[in-house]
């Protein structure tokens, strides 16, 4: 292993530097945590930076029992977890034909992708509504599945692209002059050794995709197929009184478990691609 | 590489294809034919032709966005590039404690748009005081409400929304900097080279690809900005912080006016279209100089 | 002979079937239960949607089949995005909200929502209503009343009997100039004088006060079409009071939200808020009366020779309830009957809401709301409240010319000049 001569200045300064920006990362969040803690009183009588004087729990109760936060969590899990699967199971191969299969045309398909990263969102919710609504896919995970799949895909066949120049072009014409096919030369090869990418692209889109609203609040009407932005919108009410306690409580109950599950897959597919590169 | 036959590239395009054209590219182009009408969603459509893009020309508030706009670009693209660089390379220097401060520093990302603006709205008022008021009192500095000063808000909102995507950046170039080969590491080191020497002229050309695509994919995501601006100060105080997006949905839905968000929508497009085609350019570009 | 056998045969067939679909859709039609889905931006836990959904229990009991559906956007930005999809694709539900404004006036145009006045006359109800709930649901422009109210608001100043005590203002004012004395003193005396936010109705709310004394709704209303210039007498006189006025708003309220201006004010931390009665739970004690801290007055008057009278000022009746006009079956009808019967009662008892529809009997009322009955009976005139009179097109540009006014940006002349450009662009 390496190790540097670096100064005792140095070092000093880094370490300034790593924990002044962590303070700025983690302070809003455990403001909030701080915040769901306080009473009525607490908010209302000391400023909003002040710790809670004691720890209250009536905001969770009510965040929990006034709306059904387990049902929207459920829902946010299964429109991201399965575009997640639909987003690179459609753009990993497509990105493999563009980069690394030689045919004509390839820059035209990738450009044709590439207008999709431009286009607005709102600009099409109308003809989308109505497309929706005579495929009868009204209230179903699909409506929030479809849009955010198909405007994910230029992105990510971009991201796949660029680090899918990287593989030597050597490794698979090695592999199909030992007579592998197409695809599984895709599938045993290529794949694996983008694993980057497709942390990135998971990472990415799953960021999107948590905490994405608009189409969640048009394309659907029953209370029990709300996603977590919608919920928390829940706490809303009468011209618009807010009821912040409770609010602030529900966004800890929405972050937390994702957190816990980024930190313990987050560990395992750093290790993984170490160990990648190291094997190189 | 060849394939065995000419249709295999397209077998693996044609998912991708046929999803991505269904789902975006016919709604997008009946939606762009809205903004050669006038319409309000109820009444009848009124063909106007041209009309709409005029009065883009002569629309006060739609310049101020766009130049907001381009400042938003640019300053939040630096801000979260750097930041993310940033964050990257200490994480990648640090054994012990870096998947902990990993999550800790994507941390915002996780935390919804509505909930970060809130929560800084609460941190930047005046009356009740939030901390960040307060900080500045103990510096000695007279409280501003900061959010309500026209010079300063655009700034705000561009350092907020930068923050809130930061971490996916540092998660981008800390996956592409771990992932560098340690050989070409190993080499630098023997021939003497310094820390500092290391990342200017080993690993950050390396990781060249990826700023490029990251610098597409901010570009693009700063020119389309919406979220922070609009529920933070909804384009205020005035036009101080409106962006094309924020006026284009007003347009849409405030103003019920499909035809000219339609329009609006159009030079959206046209603008990342030019913005991304820059980044290609200079890409291939620095690309052909490696040869 | 065979041919022309299967020839009959075939088309008796046909007009069998013909005749049975019909018979059995028009069946189906006459006993298909009433399906009500109720587009509401209102929260769920509001007294109204608490109120309708036990009647529309109470209904079920002896209609089996009904099903009434809510679907609650309590965030008001949120739901105009989705009412407007829906409208735009044609999609609207059976039930939806809407506050009388130029959006909902082209749905009225376009013949897509029932009569409401007819349907008073039709259940004979009308003069059960309040007056101020038929009237704020009027469409400016033509009149038409298409919206069911269901509440009866009416706005005042609430203040804090401390701070006024400790600043030294003796009595209520009366006058814009002693509102305006009063402020100047409480900030001498080190407190915040009024909790608001722009961008949104509270601001506009003290900007119509002093055109709505000098001229009734006349300005507001002429100036929105078109035919007065914004920058008359009346425009100037009110600008002017704004640029005063605002100097007295709390630190930050160009960027502040609903919540914070009511927390600032029930919190101590501001002396007066301008407010709805929608906003007196959290005011009032557990007998319904004002907290011993709190006091309110009504909107002042501006000078000896105003148009309207000490006793007209806001009042509103909330978002109303519009009905599809192809959905208003008979089935339809003797629901909403059934409604108007029991609503007043369960409102005000079950839930403390003043409901849009005369009770049965006000005996158990608070003093409170006795007077604030009285003064809602008492109103000719009631002010009409900007946000809804102009179109949405110019409400934007109307809000940030307002903010930049309140922040000295601009002066009252160039609001004016604004405000007349943008109508005469957007009112063709």
């Amino acid at each position: 292993m390496k190790h540097y001569e670096i100064s005792r200045l140095q070092v000093v300064v880094f370490f300034a530097i790593a924990i002044a920006m962590l303070i700025v990362q983690v302070y809003p969040m455990f403001w909030v945590v701080a915040s769901s803690l306080k009473d009525g009183a607490d908010i209302a009588d000391n400023p909003p930076y002040s710790l809670p004087s004691h720890i209250f729990w009536g905001n969770y109760a009510r965040a929990l029992l006034r709306s059904r936060l387990v049902q929207y969590f459920v829902n946010s899990v299964v429109v991201a977890g399965l575009t997640l699967v639909g987003i690179v199971f459609l753009s990993a191969p497509a990105a493999f034909a563009i980069s690394k299969l030689s045919f004509k045309g390839s820059e035209r398909v990738l450009s044709f992708f590439l207008l999709g990263i431009m286009i607005p969102i709102f600009a099409c919710i109308i003809p989308m509504f109505m497309m929706y609504r005579t495929m009868g896919l009204r209230n179903t995970y699909f409506s929030l599945i479809l849009p955010q799949v198909g405007f994910g895909l230029p992105l990510c066949i971009y991201l796949y692209t660029s680090f899918m120049r990287f593989v030597p072009d050597s490794l698979l014409e090695a592999a199909l002059i030992d007579g592998a096919g197409t695809f599984q030369i895709f599938v045993r090869i290529m794949f694996p050794m983008i694993r980057n990418a497709t942390v990135t692209v998971v990472i990415y889109n799953f960021v999107n995709i948590w905490n994405e609203f608009t189409y969640a609040n048009t394309f659907m009407t029953k209370s029990s197929m709300k996603t977590l932005p919608i919920g928390l919108n829940d706490f809303v009410g009468e011209m618009g009184r807010r009821d912040w306690g409770a609010t602030f409580a529900a966004i800890v109950l929405a972050v937390l478990p994702t957190l816990i599950v980024y930190f313990l897959l987050n560990k395992k597919i750093m290790e993984g691609m170490v160990a990648g590169a190291i094997k190189e | 590489m060849r394939t065995r036959n000419k249709a295999e590239p397209w077998l693996f395009l044609a998912p991708a294809l046929v999803v991505y054209t269904g789902v975006a590219i016919v709604p997008v182009l009946w939606s762009l034919g809205y903004s050669v009408f006038d319409w309000n969603g109820i009444d009848d459509m009124k063909f106007v032709g041209a009309y709409n893009y005029l009065r883009m020309l002569s629309d006060t508030t739609f310049k101020t966005a766009v130049v907001n706009n381009l400042l938003f670009m640019a300053g939040g693209s630096a801000f979260q590039l750097l930041s993310g660089l940033v964050m990257a390379i200490i994480l990648s220097n640090i054994s012990r404690g870096s998947n902990s401060m990993r999550v800790l520093y994507f941390m915002p990302c996780i935390i919804s748009s509505m909930a970060i603006c809130k929560i800084f709205e609460k941190l930047l008022s005046v009356q009740p005081e939030g901390v960040f008021v307060a900080l500045l009192r103990f510096l000695g500095i007279n409280p501003i409400a900061i959010l309500s000063e026209p010079n300063w808000v655009l700034l705000v909102v561009t350092l907020i929304d930068g923050y809130k995507f930061c971490g996916l950046y540092m998660v981008i170039f800390y996956s592409a900097l771990v992932a560098l080969p340690i050989d070409v590491q190993e080499a630098a080191y023997i021939d003497g080279c310094s820390w500092g020497q290391q990342y200017r002229y080993i690993k950050l050309p390396m990781i060249k690809n990826v700023f490029f695509a990251c610098l597409v994919i901010v570009l693009n995501g700063t020119l389309k900005g919406f979220d922070v601006p609009y529920i933070l100060t909804s384009g205020g105080p005035g036009s101080a912080s409106e962006l094309v997006a924020t006026y284009m949905y007003k347009t849409t839905f405030n103003s019920t006016q499909f035809g000219y968000g339609g329009a609006l929508a159009v030079f959206l497009l046209l603008e990342s279209l030019v913005a991304v085609s820059v980044v290609r350019w200079a890409q291939v570009r620095s690309a052909k100089r490696e040869g | 002979m065979r041919r022309k056998q299967r020839f009959l045969v075939v088309w008796t067939t046909v007009l069998v079937l013909f005749s049975v679909s019909t018979v059995s859709t028009f069946a189906a039609s006459v006993k298909a239960p009433l399906s009500i889905h109720y587009l509401t931006a209102r929260s769920e836990d509001e007294a109204v949607i608490k109120a309708l959904k036990d009647i529309a229990a109470e209904w079920k009991k002896t209609n089996p089949g009904f099903t009434f559906e809510v679907e609650s956007i309590p965030d008001r930005a949120s739901y105009l995005q989705k009412l407007k999809i829906l409208a735009a694709s044609n999609e609207l539900p059976e039930w939806f909200e809407s506050d009388p404004d130029t959006f909902f006036a082209s749905l009225v145009k376009k013949n897509m929502v029932y009569n409401i006045e007819d349907l008073y006359k039709e259940l004979k109800v009308s003069d059960r209503f309040f007056s101020i709930s038929k009237e704020y649901a009027r469409l400016p422009e033509s009149g038409n009343l298409s919206l069911i109210t269901w509440q009866c608001n009416c706005e005042y100043f609430f203040y804090n009997k401390d701070m006024f005590a400790k600043a030294g203002i003796k009595s209520k004012p009366r006058t814009m100039d002693e509102l305006l004395a009063a402020c100047a003193k409480l900030k001498t005396a080190g407190f915040t004088p009024i909790a608001t936010v722009s961008g949104d109705w509270p601001v506009l709310r003290y900007f119509a006060m002093v055109p709505f004394r000098l001229s009734g709704n006349d300005y507001i209303i002429n100036a929105t079409q078109g035919k007065v210039s914004f920058g008359n007498d009346v425009g100037i006189a009110g600008a002017k009071f704004m640029q005063k006025i605002s100097q007295y708003f709390q630190v930050g309220f160009s960027s502040a939200d609903y919540d914070t201006m009511v927390d600032l004010f029930v919190g101590n931390h501001a002396a007066m808020l301008y407010n709805g009665t929608w906003v007196l739970p959290e005011l009032v004690d557990k007998n319904g009366d004002l907290k011993p801290n709190i006091g309110c007055f009504t909107m002042p008057t501006y000078s000896s020779h105003d148009a309207t009278p000490a006793t007209d000022f806001f009042a509103n009746s909330g978002i109303g309830t519009a009905v599809r006009r192809d959905k208003m079956t008979d089935q339809m009808k003797s629901f909403l009957a059934f409604v108007f019967d029991r609503y007043p009662d369960i409102c005000l008892k079950k839930y403390n809401t003043l409901p849009s529809i005369s009770p049965a009997s006000i005996d158990t009322l608070s003093p409170l709301y006795k007077s604030i009955l009285k003064d809602i009976k008492g109103v000719k005139t009631y002010a009409k409240c900007w946000d809804v009179v102009i179109d949405s097109a110019s409400l934007e540009t109307l809000n940030k010319a307002t903010t930049e006014l309140c922040l000295n940006r601009i002066t009252p002349e160039e609001w004016a000049s604004r405000m007349d450009k943008i109508v005469a662009e957007n009112h063709k």
